[in-house]
């Protein structure tokens, strides 16, 4: 091998593209890579304030795993959102996508008016459905009153409260999941139609037959990455529950783990717990983009 | 005939689905925008008063000036603003130089931010928090800006633009006697357009909207933005629905307009790279 040297072009090449990464992986480094791994540092330890802690090896886990810990119910709140959510979400965006394909009037005025719920504030979308799902004035119950259905108590009966959170789930999400889908049917070669209608498919064995598995690729990828949004929702339901006293009471079937986290750090100072419960949500997220990764060869292939 | 009959009830089905889908879309918004124009009592009739007998103007001037969104309109506005230029500079400089530069430990590096992109945020506010206290950033701006300066996702997905560029324009301008930075501040950025508006309206939909972690870095009123101002009327003003609904009004109409303006771009980011809204 004959030993290079640096010519005066690629030097200053090199010293160009440090310059302009710069900004960003000393970002990185500083308000990701340290915190991450110092997150997981201090799931290890505990300690009275903010600034002294001491090592005590497991037993935050110990805790967190125990029979008593809130963790559960957090797990089982977060698994039941974020599966119902997402598959209804699929479903829904599935069949408007399927919709949108088609020669329509006015499609992208739909297709706008569909998206709108994903750009706005989540705090705030809490916050109106809060009402919107009130027992009493609420339009949810006095419209299912209209046609004979007496509503539940969203956010008082343990039984519906969820269900509440994911209404509100689905409607701020169908859209976003609906452009991709719509890009994805595009991408569907018209033949494959052609054929299956010379074959005499109508047009649901057309949808099962042809679409459903020609998009699964693009399912699969929303599936996760929304599954994932799901893991992390906070904002929505923080609101939606409310807050005050009358709140604590219910809190119970609200709480998810992001809740959890920031209840543990930040209202009752437990860093170290806290930590530990972010590991745990972190191997939960990073186990979903595994398994991503290993499909998205698929997804990209399509293409 | 009989077909062209069946078509037909399709097709009118396809419309009901449809508009009905837009309704429930489109529902909660109505109602957030009366409700704000109505009195207390108004709010909480049953059965539903959709239209206010005297649309109450007066709740959209309290809002602003007796619950102080004047305030902490300028602060998200100040955090957005900055967020996102900052953002954006940096994060098409970075995807300039991974997709078109050549330099030692390009793949190391590359490898390095594709892993911190799977961490989510959420998960690190307590370590973030540590450095804002150390460095006596907690009921600052500073503290809400800095930790969400860098955007790993911004630079990943404009270096697919920039990626998609045809290498002779940066032949040509290097011809020229064109520096890198010149390539890439003159004649690739303006090719780059749609990506870099794409973005620009996600990042600041995404900044603007942002609850968990300016809740975690700010208590003092004064540095509230938006999304905790709403966060903490729902619990001190619980009952007092119009004012919440005028609230949400202001919280959400400024980016609903964002969107508008540059949803072709940004829906088309979203359709061709899954961008996260």
């Amino acid at each position: 091998m004959t030993n290079t040297r640096l010519t005066p072009m690629k030097k200053k090449e090199y010293i160009s593209a440090y310059l302009m990464i710069a900004p960003i992986v000393i970002g990185i480094l500083v308000f990701f890579l340290v915190p991450t791994i110092w997150s997981i540092g201090l799931s290890f330890t505990e300690g009275p304030d903010y600034v002294t802690y001491s090592f005590v090896g497991f037993r935050n886990y110990a805790s967190l795993f125990s029979a008593q810990s809130d963790m559960w119910q957090e797990l089982l709140n977060t698994f039941y959102y974020a599966f119902v959510s997402v598959i209804l979400s699929m479903i829904v965006s599935v069949l408007l996508a399927n919709a949108l394909n088609k020669e329509i009037r006015f499609r992208s005025l739909f297709r706008v008016i569909y998206f709108l719920p994903s750009v706005t504030m989540a705090a705030a979308v809490g916050m109106v459905w809060r009402s919107l799902l009130n027992s009493q004035y609420g339009v949810v119950n006095q419209a299912l009153g209209a046609v004979g259905i007496s509503g539940p108590k969203w956010l008082t009966d343990p039984n519906f409260m969820m269900l509440g959170v994911i209404i509100v789930g689905v409607w701020s999400s169908a859209g976003y999941n609906m452009i991709i889908l719509l890009a994805g049917l595009k991408n569907i070669p018209r033949v494959y139609y052609e054929a299956a209608e010379i074959d005499g498919a109508n047009a649901y064995r057309q949808f099962r037959h042809v679409t459903i598995p020609l998009l699964s690729p693009v399912l699969f990828f929303i599936s996760i990455t929304s599954l994932m949004g799901g893991f992390k929702a906070f904002d929505v339901i923080y609101t939606l529950a409310g807050s005050g006293a009358t709140a604590d009471k219910f809190m119970k079937y609200y709480r998810t783990m992001v809740f959890g986290i920031y209840e543990k750090g930040f209202l009752y100072h437990k860093l170290g717990m806290a930590s530990a419960e972010a590991v745990v949500l972190l191997l939960i997220i990073l186990a979903l983009t595994l398994v991503q990764f290993r499909l998205q060869n698929k997804w990209v292939h399509y293409e | 005939m009989r077909k062209h009959g069946r078509l037909h009830a399709g097709r009118i089905l396809l419309y009901v689905l449809l508009i009905f889908w837009a309704v429930f879309m489109i529902m909660p918004f109505a109602w957030m925008i009366l409700t704000s124009l109505k009195t207390q009592p108004e709010s909480m009739k049953v059965p539903i008063v959709w239209l206010p007998k005297v649309p109450q103007w007066q709740n959209y001037s309290d809002v602003l000036q007796k619950y102080h969104f004047e305030q902490y309109y300028i602060n998200t506005i100040l955090v957005t603003a900055v967020t996102v230029i900052f953002q954006l500079f940096t994060c098409s400089m970075a995807a300039y130089a991974f997709a078109r530069l050549d330099f030692p430990l390009k793949k190391l590096i590359f490898m390095l931010c594709m892993t911190v992109l799977m961490v989510p945020t959420q998960m690190i506010i307590i370590p973030r928090f540590l450095i804002c206290l150390k460095l006596g950033w907690l009921n600052t701006l500073a503290g809400i800006i800095v930790p969400n300066l860098p955007s790993i996702f911004g630079a990943f997905f404009l270096r697919q633009n920039f990626m998609s560029m045809p290498r002779e324009l940066d032949e040509a301008a290097m011809l020229d006697g064109c520096g890198f930075f010149g390539i890439y501040w003159r004649i690739l950025l303006p090719q780059v357009r749609n990506g870099m508006i794409a973005f620009g309206v996600l990042t600041t939909l995404w900044c603007w909207n942002e609850m968990l972690w300016p809740l975690v870095v700010v208590s003092k009123e004064k540095l509230y933005v938006l999304s905790i101002a709403i966060a903490n009327m729902q619990g001190q003003y619980a009952t007092k629905i119009p004012t919440q609904m005028t609230a949400g009004v202001f919280a959400m109409a400024p980016m609903l307009i964002v969107f508008l303006i540059g949803q072709r771009q940004m829906l088309e980011g979203i359709a061709t790279s899954g961008l996260k809204a």
